[in-house]
C-alpha cells in the first residue's frame, strides 16, 4: 500500500515539475518589441505579441537567461580608454529607434527590435554609449529582413548595420522595376 | 519576492494536478505544439519491429535515439527526374536506421578538435514552435510528417556540421605541423572562447544555436540570417513541396554560415568585441555575395561529391537547380572541360544555364564559377596527387578556411604574429575596407585563395603532391581556364604600411596568363559619345519611395535625411536632380576596351582629395583647374596634408596626421565677382545665409550640406560592361532594355534649401575586378597597400556635374 502512494506521489510530483517547467519558460521575458508605422504616418509601439512573433519567424527564447538590466557594457573595438563621453544613455533609445527605423518607410510598416546589449564605443578617445540590437521587418511584398545594428544610447541614432538576411528567391527574377531617365 | 511567486507557481501545479490529472497529458502536449509525441503511432513501444523497411518509417521501425532521414534529393535516390511532388518520400530512406540524438529535443552540441561547444545546432519545424520530444526518444516519422521533416533538417544541418568541423581540425592542425604562415588564429579551438561557431555569450543572453526551420511559411524561398542565427526552408508554392526534403539546399544554407564562421575566425577567436562581424557581399549584387553563393553551392558537392544542387525542389520544379561541372548536360552547347570551355570570368558572370541566353545580373549566377572551379580543382588534385576525391575535397576545403581566415580578419594582422597589419588596413577601418573600400572580389579571393594553395600543396618543400609539389604552371593554368589569373603575384608581403609594398613575392607566370584579361582603368570613362546619356536619374516618388523603404528594411542604408520629407513629396519624376528629392544615379560608364570589364563599382564614400578644404587638381582627372578653386600645390606636398600624400590612418588620426582628412565627393559651384570658383558644400551655407542646423547630416556635417551620397547606398556596382558599350547596353532584358537594380544606383539626398540653377560637381571613384592598375602596381605586380584606398591612385576619377533645377 505504502508503496502505491509511494508510487502516486512520484507520479505528481514528476508531472508537477514538468508544468513548473512548462510555466517557467512561459515566463520567459520577451524582448521584441513591435514599432509599427499607420497609414496616416503615426507611430504606435508595444510588446511584440506572439502572433507578431510567430509572423516574423521569431526564435522562442530558451532557458538562457534575459539580458540582465545590469548587464556589464562591453567596449568595442581596441581602444578601451574613453576619456570623456559624448552622450548619456537615455531609457526612451529604444522608441527613438523605432521611430528611426520607420521613418522614410511605407506605411502599414512594422519593425521589430530586440535589445541584445549595452556597449561603450570609442572614437580619439571619447566614448560613446550604444546599443547592439537585432532588426527584423517584413516589406510589403511579404519579404522579411533581419540585421544586427549599432545604435546611439541616447538618440537612438543607427550607426551601422551587418550580418543581414541572405535570400535565395529560388526561380524568382527580381528587379527592382524603377524607371531611369537619361541624362545628357 | 521572486523566489516566493514561483513556489506558489510550483504549489498550484501540484494542487492542478491532484485535481485534474486527466489534463496533464493535453497540458504539455498543447504547450510542446503538438498533438502526439509518437508521429501518429500510440503504441510508445521502444521495441523495433523485425520486419522494417526503408518506407516505413514509424516509430516501431527504430531504436532508442535512431531515426531516418534522406542523406541526398529524392531525385537522386530514385534515379528519377520526374519524380511527382507528392511522392511517397518514404520509399526512398535507407532501411538502416541512423544515430539522431540521445537528447529529448533536436538540439546537439558540437565538438570540434575535442572542444565542445553546448546548444551548437538544433531544428524545429517553425521559429515560434516549441520543440518536440517523442516517446523514449525515437525519431522515426511517416515522410509527410512535420516530425519527419524536423528530423531531416536536424540530420543534414548535424552531419555537415561535423564534417566542417573535422576538416577545420584538419585545416588548423596542418596548418600547426607544416612551417607555413596559417592565417588560423592560435586559439581557434579555445573551450573558453572557442572560434569554429557562432559567439555564445551567457552574460547577453547569445545562445549562438544555429537554428534550422524546416517548415518556414515562405514560398519558393529559403535564407540564412546571421544576425538571428537562422535557417528558414520554405515551402514551393506551386505544389507545397517541403525545400528541407532536398538536402541539397539545406546543405546551401548552411553554407552560407560556415562562410559567416570562417570569416570570422579570428575575430572571434581575439577576444576583442568588433563593432560589426564581417560579412560576404553587402549590395543586392556584388562579387563577394557571387563568391558566397558558389562556395555554398559547393557545400552540396562537399556532401556528395555530385556536380549538381537542387535537382529536386529547384530543378524539378522551378527550372533553377545549378550544375558545378562543366559536363553536365544542363550546360549550354560549348561549354566543356576543356581550357575554353570552361565557365569563366567573365563572360559566365550573368549566365544562367537554365536559360543561356538571357543575361542576368545575379550573385547565384556569377558564384558558379566559383563552385566550378572549386570542383575542377578538386578533380585536378585528386587526379594529380593520386589521392581520394574525400582527401582532395579536404585539403581544397583547407585552403577556403585559410582564406577566408586572413580575408574577414578585422585585427588586421592576417596571422598570428604579424609586426604590422598586413590586410584590410587597421582594426579601425577594417569593416569599412572589407565593405566598401577594397571588398572582396573574384582577383582578391582567387589571389589569396592561390597563396595558400602555393603555401601547401604547391610547396616544394612540403610535397603533398603524391610526394611532390603540385606544379605551379599546371595551377595557374587552371585559375587562367577560369579566366581567374586577375593577379600578377601571390601577395606574400602583403598590404601592410612597411613591408607591404617591399617584401618579396611569387610571381605569376605571365604566359599562363591566356584567357584571363587585364585591362589598364584608362578604358574606362564616362560615356561621352554624342548622343548617349552620361548618366541615369531616378527620381519618381513611387520608385524612389519603394527603393528607400527597401533599402532600410534589408539593413543597407542606415537612415535618410531628416531635411528629406517622410513621403518623398519634392521627388517630382521629371528625370532631373531637385532640391528636395532623393535621387538615384547610375553612372553611364563606358568600356574602350575590346574586351569584357568586370566587377565594375563605383564609389561615393569620402576620401582623400583635398587639402585645406579645396580639392586638389594634381590627380589625373586634373580637376578643377587653378583658376577655378585647386588647392595650393606649389607649397606643403610631399608630406602629410598634401595633395600628393594620401592618408596613411584613413584621416582618423588626427596626432599623426593632423592636416589629413577625408572629404565628401561632392563641390559646389560658387559664382564669384570675376570667376566661378569650385569650393566644398560649406561655402554655400555661408554664401546663402543657411544656418548649418538645415544640412543633411545636421549641424555637425557641413561639407555635405547639400548633396550626399546616402551611407550604404553610396557605391554601386555592375557585373559586367560589354567591349565598347556600356552597363545599360550590356545587361537588358528581352525587349533590349536595361532593368535598374539598387546595386547599379547611388543613391543621393538633395537639400531642399538648395537654390535651383545650382550646380554641383561629385568627384566619384571607379574600378573593376580585372583591371591591370586598380588594385596592384602595374609595373611591379605587388598589391597597392591598403592606405592607397583612401586616395586617387587605384581608381578612375569620375566626375558627374548636374544643375540642380526645380
Amino acid at each position: 500500500m505504502k508503496l502505491k502512494y509511494l508510487a502516486i506521489f512520484t507520479l505528481i510530483a514528476s508531472i508537477s515539475m514538468v508544468i513548473y517547467h512548462f510555466m517557467q519558460k512561459e515566463k520567459t521575458i520577451v524582448k521584441w518589441e513591435t514599432f509599427e508605422k499607420t497609414k496616416k504616418d503615426k507611430i504606435k509601439h508595444h510588446k511584440t505579441t506572439k502572433a507578431e512573433l510567430k509572423k516574423i519567424n521569431a526564435k522562442k527564447e530558451n532557458k538562457r537567461a534575459p539580458a540582465s538590466p545590469n548587464k556589464p557594457r562591453e567596449i568595442i573595438g581596441l581602444n578601451q580608454k574613453a576619456d570623456s563621453f559624448i552622450n548619456k544613455p537615455r531609457k526612451d533609445w529604444k522608441e527613438k529607434l523605432g521611430l528611426g527605423l520607420l521613418n522614410h518607410r511605407l506605411p502599414g510598416t512594422k519593425v521589430f527590435i530586440k535589445e541584445i546589449s549595452g556597449n561603450i564605443k570609442v572614437e580619439n578617445g571619447k566614448g560613446r554609449y550604444v546599443e547592439k540590437v537585432i532588426v527584423t521587418t517584413i516589406t510589403t511584398d511579404g519579404t522579411q529582413y533581419s540585421f544586427n545594428a549599432l545604435a546611439d544610447s541616447e538618440t537612438g541614432e543607427v550607426l551601422s548595420t551587418w550580418n543581414r538576411t541572405i535570400h535565395e528567391n529560388f526561380g524568382h527574377r527580381k528587379t527592382s522595376g524603377m524607371s531611369a531617365s537619361p541624362v545628357y | 519576492m521572486k523566489m516566493w511567486g514561483n513556489k506558489i507557481q510550483y504549489l498550484f501545479g501540484v494542487l492542478f494536478i491532484g485535481l485534474f490529472p486527466s489534463c496533464v497529458g493535453d497540458l504539455a502536449n498543447v504547450s510542446d505544439g503538438v498533438s502526439s509525441l509518437t508521429g501518429g503511432s500510440s503504441s510508445g513501444s521502444s521495441s523495433r519491429s523485425s520486419n522494417s523497411t526503408a518506407g516505413d518509417n514509424s516509430v516501431k521501425s527504430v531504436s532508442s535515439n535512431n531515426g531516418r532521414y534522406l542523406k541526398d534529393n529524392p531525385i537522386i535516390l530514385s534515379g528519377n527526374y520526374n519524380l511527382a511532388a507528392n511522392e511517397n518520400l518514404g520509399k526512398y530512406l535507407d532501411s538502416s536506421e541512423d544515430f539522431i540524438t540521445s537528447n529529448t529535443t533536436l538540439l546537439e552540441s558540437c565538438t570540434a578538435n575535442g572542444v565542445e561547444r553546448t546548444d551548437c545546432l538544433a531544428a524545429k519545424s517553425e521559429s515560434n514552435a516549441d520543440f518536440f520530444s517523442p516517446n523514449n526518444n525515437m525519431w522515426g516519422f511517416t515522410s509527410t510528417s512535420s516530425y519527419f521533416r524536423q528530423v531531416q533538417a536536424f540530420g543534414n544541418v548535424r552531419d555537415i556540421t561535423s564534417r566542417f568541423h573535422t576538416d577545420l581540425a584538419f585545416s588548423y592542425g596542418y596548418g600547426n605541423t607544416y612551417s607555413y604562415q596559417s592565417a588560423h588564429p592560435s586559439d581557434l579551438f579555445s573551450s573558453t572562447n572557442p572560434a569554429f561557431w557562432f559567439k555564445q555569450d551567457s552574460t547577453f543572453g547569445i545562445d549562438g544555436t544555429l537554428m534550422t526551420y524546416s517548415d518556414c511559411d515562405i514560398d519558393d524561398n529559403a535564407f540564412f540570417s546571421p544576425s538571428r542565427l537562422e535557417i528558414c526552408l520554405g515551402k514551393l508554392s506551386q505544389n507545397n513541396l517541403y525545400i528541407v526534403t532536398d538536402p541539397t539546399v539545406t546543405f546551401h544554407e548552411v553554407g552560407h554560415a560556415f562562410n559567416q564562421i570562417m570569416l570570422n575566425t579570428r575575430n572571434l577567436a581575439s577576444g576583442t568585441s568588433f563593432e560589426r562581424d564581417t560579412n560576404l557581399g553587402y549590395t543586392f549584387y556584388d562579387e563577394a555575395g557571387g563568391i558566397g553563393e558558389g562556395l555554398a553551392d559547393f557545400f552540396s558537392y562537399y556532401m556528395n561529391y555530385r556536380g549538381h544542387f537542387g535537382e529536386w525542389a529547384l530543378g524539378r520544379f522551378l527550372s533553377a537547380s545549378r550544375p558545378m561541372e562543366e559536363s553536365d548536360s544542363l550546360h549550354a552547347p560549348g561549354v566543356s572541360e576543356s581550357s575554353i570551355g570552361r565557365v569563366s570570368y567573365p563572360d559566365f558572370v550573368p549566365y544562367d544555364p537554365n536559360f543561356p541566353s538571357e543575361r542576368l545580373e545575379d550573385i547565384h549566377f556569377s558564384g558558379a564559377i566559383i563552385s566550378h572551379f572549386m570542383v575542377a580543382l578538386i578533380k585536378d588534385v585528386s587526379s594529380t596527387c593520386n589521392m581520394s576525391i574525400a582527401d582532395s575535397t579536404q585539403r581544397v576545403v583547407h585552403i577556403v578556411m585559410e582564406t577566408f581566415a586572413e580575408m574577414g580578419d578585422q585585427t588586421a594582422l592576417g596571422y598570428d604574429g604579424a609586426t604590422e597589419y598586413t590586410i584590410n588596413h587597421s582594426p579601425d577601418h577594417a569593416h569599412d575596407w572589407i565593405s566598401t573600400v577594397n571588398p572582396i572580389n573574384f582577383r582578391s579571393f582567387m589571389q589569396v585563395f592561390s597563396k595558400y594553395f602555393m603555401y601547401t600543396l604547391g610547396n616544394a618543400s612540403l610535397n603533398q603532391c603524391n610526394g611532390a609539389a603540385f606544379s605551379q604552371t599546371d595551377y595557374e593554368s587552371l585559375v587562367d581556364d577560369y579566366g581567374l589569373l586577375l593577379f600578377k603575384t601571390y601577395n606574400e608581403d602583403g598590404n601592410g604600411l612597411t613591408n607591404g609594398a617591399s617584401g618579396t613575392n611569387t610571381a605569376v607566370t605571365a604566359s599562363e596568363r591566356v584567357k584571363s584579361v587585364l585591362i589598364d582603368k584608362t578604358y574606362l570613362r564616362l560615356d561621352s559619345r554624342p548622343g548617349k546619356p552620361t548618366a541615369f536619374v531616378i527620381d519618381d516618388q513611387e520608385d524612389i519611395s519603394a527603393a528607400m523603404d527597401s533599402l532600410k528594411a534589408s539593413g543597407q542604408i542606415n537612415s535618410v535625411s531628416s531635411m528629406i520629407d517622410p513621403n518623398f513629396a519634392y521627388n517630382n519624376g521629371n528625370g532631373k536632380i531637385s532640391p528636395g528629392e532623393v535621387v538615384g544615379v547610375s553612372l553611364s560608364l563606358y568600356n574602350n576596351s575590346n574586351s569584357t570589364m568586370a566587377g565594375v563599382q563605383i564609389l561615393a564614400n569620402d576620401w582623400d582629395h583635398t587639402k585645406g578644404g579645396k580639392p586638389c587638381n594634381i590627380f589625373k582627372d586634373a580637376w578643377p583647374l587653378d583658376t577655378e578653386g585647386a588647392a595650393d600645390t606649389s607649397t606643403g606636398e610631399g608630406v602629410e596634408g598634401g595633395c600628393d600624400y594620401v592618408t596613411r590612418y584613413n584621416g582618423s588620426d588626427t596626432a599623426t596626421e593632423p592636416n589629413e582628412e577625408l572629404a565628401p565627393v561632392c563641390f559646389v559651384e560658387i559664382n564669384e565677382s570675376t570667376s566661378t570658383q569650385w569650393y566644398q558644400q560649406s561655402k554655400l551655407l555661408d554664401k546663402i545665409g543657411l544656418d548649418s542646423s538645415n544640412c543633411l547630416g545636421g549641424s555637425d556635417s557641413e561639407e555635405d550640406c547639400f548633396v550626399r551620397a546616402i551611407k550604404g547606398a553610396d557605391t554601386s556596382f555592375y557585373s559586367i560592361i560589354d567591349p565598347k558599350s556600356t552597363w545599360a547596353e550590356t545587361i537588358v532584358n528581352q525587349n533590349g532594355v536595361p532593368t535598374f537594380n539598387f546595386n547599379n544606383v547611388i543613391f543621393f539626398e538633395i537639400n531642399p534649401w538648395i537654390p535651383p540653377g545650382t550646380v554641383f560637381n561629385c568627384r566619384m571613384r571607379a574600378r573593376f575586378t580585372n583591371c591591370d592598375d586598380c588594385f596592384h602596381d602595374e609595373t611591379t605586380g605587388d598589391n597597392y597597400q591598403d592606405y592607397m584606398f583612401s586616395g586617387p591612385d587605384p581608381f578612375k576619377i569620375i566626375n558627374f556635374s548636374f544643375t540642380v533645377i526645380d
